[in-house]
């Protein structure tokens, strides 16, 4: 259904949604069980420099949103093959930890 | 009468009968052990050993040749200990040999009871035993060992300060000692060994500590090569066999292990001094003693690594490279040829070496992307210029200097980038010459990276060829005579860098001529398309001067400025830029160098440098000159300092490459995982080097525009979509 929301949301011909009709998508759709939907719009707000947002980051947030046990040790960047802007958002969340 | 007679009978002897036997035994080895053995009889006395012992009387024979020759051991430590050091060494070497000797007659005496009596209960046979009794009776009685001790390590000592010494005596007393404990080298050790070892590693720490202080490192390294060349001649020369190899050891250790470092580093004489002064020699005396020990040839490493890196760092640095390129290159050249020589006459060509001088020119080269830019410039400058007059050999060399230090970039493709538009530019300006040099040049690239790399650049050759045969049937053609003399270079889109520049408007009379070779061109080869290229080109105008006519050479830009001035005196600023629709920047360039005072065509007003819309240029006519023909040079761009980065081309470049592989291994395997996609692309690529971030980029890219998908399930597998 989530991934599904992706293409009913798009407009013709364009690959990727406004970032601000993803924002209220996943407000819907992904924060009731995504633990860290606050920062992750902290990270949309602050970093996330494109104002567009792309199929594979969208398909692949739902399986971090779910599977993935936020414990930064954990969080593999290599290996993960997670896409680039949730490597992105992993180290602002490492950042913002380090500064509090 | 007192010879005893062999009893045939066999009926047992008496302890009477044994001890007569044994009582001519025993006063006959007395006569030996005082040199009077010329009057016995040999078979006599070994019948009678045998007697004894084959009459089970062994025991008695045994304990009595103990006792005796125990009894004369003792007269003899005597005369030993009480000799003076000056003589005790001769002493008990004479003590010793006679004895040797005096035990080998007793022991062919005595051989029947060795093989049997001894062998069953398990006894010393008698030469060892008299050698053991020896030990006991005159070396380890009272002081003599430490007397022995302390003689033979003075002896050394002197020796090692350059007195001569006996060695022949010294050997004899050495081999005693290891000897006279028949299985094993103990009393050697204990009373010699190793007392040596520690005296020796005393003597060379004091002695390298006071010498260090006052010489240089190349003193210290020849005065190690002669202590160690005479410990070994002496370890060969008189010490047993199995002190060599710790006595080599104590003595490396303390002239080198414990100052390899210090050596290394010393900040007057060390190895930054050596490799400053082209210390060959010294060099190669310390790796070859260094060799000896393991772990210290590091230090020199190490010391060469960073020095390289540091001259090639200041080298790379260094601002006058700009303006002269070919001092950058003959540095890194000399610095490279320089340290080799060392690696190959110092340092033997050894392996660990030849790796860590290539790793350290590698680091300096690819600190940024200077590098390759100043190996262009230089080319450029030597393809232009510096080749000229030279034999065939020297330009040869001097391209081959290039290849080699091109080797060494990680990125190629950014010197590939400036190599083309320095090379566009030659082709482009620079008609003279059969470009042999050129040629070469591509081939020997062609040689190091393939085909590849060069074939853009052979369509370059390619289109200037194709040009000037254009040329020439164009002039043939050429029906109209009325328009001006044109000189057309067909450049095919691809191979030339890239201008993004807009089009200005040529003057009509530039614009006939053009366009009548665009309607030449396109009966030859219809469907394709041409675009002018107004940035570059150049032009010869002649001008109308009071004091007469001359013939100005221009860049495009400006021609289409100067023929304004057929129609109009003075023109602003900004009228100038809205007819001739050139870009701004240019225009500022291309319009100040026409006013300036040197060249003084056109008049400006105000005469400053700054530029304003209301500003005015006016004709020059009463310009004056000498020369017919003028040069009118175009100012210089400001330099981009920004050029330490990897130039935009180059990464547009890079990004698509990467694309193209990541396809080509998608399309052949089908289904991949995420690390061997990355693994793979980064074996392939040749060129530059490449960050795993940047190839992820570039995989999410792909996805995005379908050409791969994630697997549905598998997040790290991918899937090529055909």
């Amino acid at each position: 259904m989530y991934t599904w929301l992706f293409d009913y949301v798009k407009e013709e011909g364009i690959r990727t949604i406004g970032k601000d009709v993803a924002e209220y998508v996943w407000s819907l759709a992904l924060a009731p069980f995504f633990k860290d939907y606050d920062l992750w719009l902290k990270y949309l707000k602050e970093k996330y420099e494109l104002s567009v947002v792309k199929r594979d980051l969208w398909n692949c947030l739902y399986d971090f949103a779910t599977t993935e046990v936020h414990s930064l040790e954990e969080y593999d960047r290599d290996t993960g093959c997670w896409p680039s802007y949730i490597d992105d958002f992993i180290d602002f969340i490492r950042k913002s930890q380090k500064n509090i | 009468m007192s010879k005893s007679v062999l009893n045939i009978n066999n009926a047992g002897l008496t302890n009477d009968q044994a001890e007569k036997i044994w009582s001519g035994l025993r006063t006959a080895i007395i006569e030996i052990q005082n040199q009077n053995a010329s009057e016995l009889r040999f078979e006599e006395l070994y019948r009678n050993s045998y007697t004894l012992v084959l009459h089970k009387h062994g025991d008695l024979l045994y304990n009595g040749v103990r006792r005796t020759v125990a009894e004369n051991l003792v007269k003899i430590s005597n005369e030993v200990s009480n000799t003076v050091d000056g003589q005790l060494l001769e002493k008990i070497v004479e003590a010793w040999e006679n004895h040797k000797i005096v035990m080998t007659m007793i022991n062919d005496v005595l051989m029947y009871m060795d093989k049997t009596y001894c062998l069953l209960k398990k006894k010393e046979p008698a030469y060892n035993m008299g050698v053991l009794l020896f030990k006991d009776h005159v070396i380890m009685e009272g002081q003599v060992a430490n007397r022995l001790k302390s003689l033979l390590l003075e002896n050394i000592r002197l020796e090692r300060t350059g007195r001569t010494v006996d060695r022949i005596l010294l050997k004899n007393v050495l081999c005693m000692l290891v000897e006279v404990n028949v299985r094993n080298t103990d009393i050697y050790k204990a009373v010699f060994e190793s007392d040596l070892l520690s005296s020796t590693a005393v003597f060379y720490q004091q002695e390298s500590q006071n010498f260090m202080a006052q010489n240089t490192v190349s003193d210290y390294l020849r005065k190690i090569e002669r202590r160690i060349r005479q410990e070994e001649d002496r370890a060969l020369e008189y010490l047993d066999k199995s002190t060599h190899a710790k006595l080599r050891h104590v003595v490396q250790t303390e002239l080198i292990s414990n100052y390899a470092q210090q050596l290394v580093e010393n900040k007057s004489t060390g190895c930054v001094h050596m490799f400053h002064n082209d210390m060959v020699g010294d060099l190669r005396r310390m790796f070859v003693l260094f060799s000896r020990v393991p772990g210290t040839l590091t230090h020199i490493r190490s010391c060469m690594s960073s020095l390289v890196k540091k001259t090639g760092t200041n080298i790379v640095k260094d601002p006058e490279n700009l303006k002269h390129p070919k001092f950058f290159v003959q540095k890194v050249l000399n610095c490279r040829k320089k340290f080799h020589i060392f690696v190959k006459r110092s340092f033997m060509e050894d392996r660990s070496f030849t790796r860590d001088l290539k790793d350290s020119l590698e680091y300096f080269i690819n600190l940024d992307s200077r590098a390759a830019r100043y190996l262009s410039l230089y080319l450029d400058d030597m393809m232009r210029k510096g080749l000229k007059g030279k034999s065939p050999d020297e330009r040869e060399k001097i391209l081959n200097d290039v290849i080699s230090i091109f080797r060494y970039l990680s990125d190629k493709d950014v010197f590939e980038d400036f190599y083309k538009k320095h090379l566009a530019s030659r082709l482009l300006t620079d008609n003279s010459g059969d470009r042999e040099d050129e040629k070469m040049m591509i081939s020997k690239l062609k040689a190091e990276c393939g085909h590849q790399f060069t074939s853009r650049l052979e369509g370059m050759f390619a289109d200037i060829q194709i040009s000037s045969d254009l040329m020439a049937s164009f002039k043939n053609q050429r029906k109209d005579q009325s328009n001006v003399d044109i000189n057309v270079t067909v450049l095919t889109t691809g191979f030339w860098p890239v201008h993004n520049m807009e089009h200005c408007t040529l003057p009509p009379e530039a614009k006939k001529a053009t366009d009548e070779f665009a309607t030449f061109y396109k009966t030859r080869n219809s469907g394709r398309r041409l675009t002018w290229q107004t940035q570059s080109g150049t032009a010869e105008v002649l001008c109308h001067f009071k004091h007469g006519n001359k013939l100005l050479a221009v860049q495009t830009y400006q021609m289409c400025i100067l023929m304004l001035y057929n129609r109009a005196e003075t023109y602003t600023y900004a009228q100038i830029a809205k007819l001739t629709n050139i870009p701004d920047k240019e225009l500022r360039r291309h319009l100040l160098s026409l006013a300036h005072p040197r060249v003084k065509v056109l008049k400006k007003f105000p005469n400053k440098k700054s530029l304003a819309p209301s500003h005015t240029f006016t004709y020059n006519y009463g310009k004056q000159s000498p020369l017919f023909r003028i040069k009118v040079p175009l100012l210089k761009v400001e330099n981009d300092s920004k050029e330490i980065k990897v130039p935009p081309s180059v990464e547009e470049e890079r990004k698509n490459r990467i694309e193209v592989m990541i396809v080509r291994v998608m399309k052949t395997r089908k289904t991949l995982d995420h690390n061997t996609l990355m693994s793979e692309v980064m074996k392939q690529s040749l060129r530059f080097s490449v960050k795993p971030i940047f190839i992820k980029k570039r995989i999410e890219s792909l996805i995005e525009r379908e050409y791969i998908e994630r697997d549905k399930n598998k997040r790290g597998l991918y899937h090529y979509l055909a």
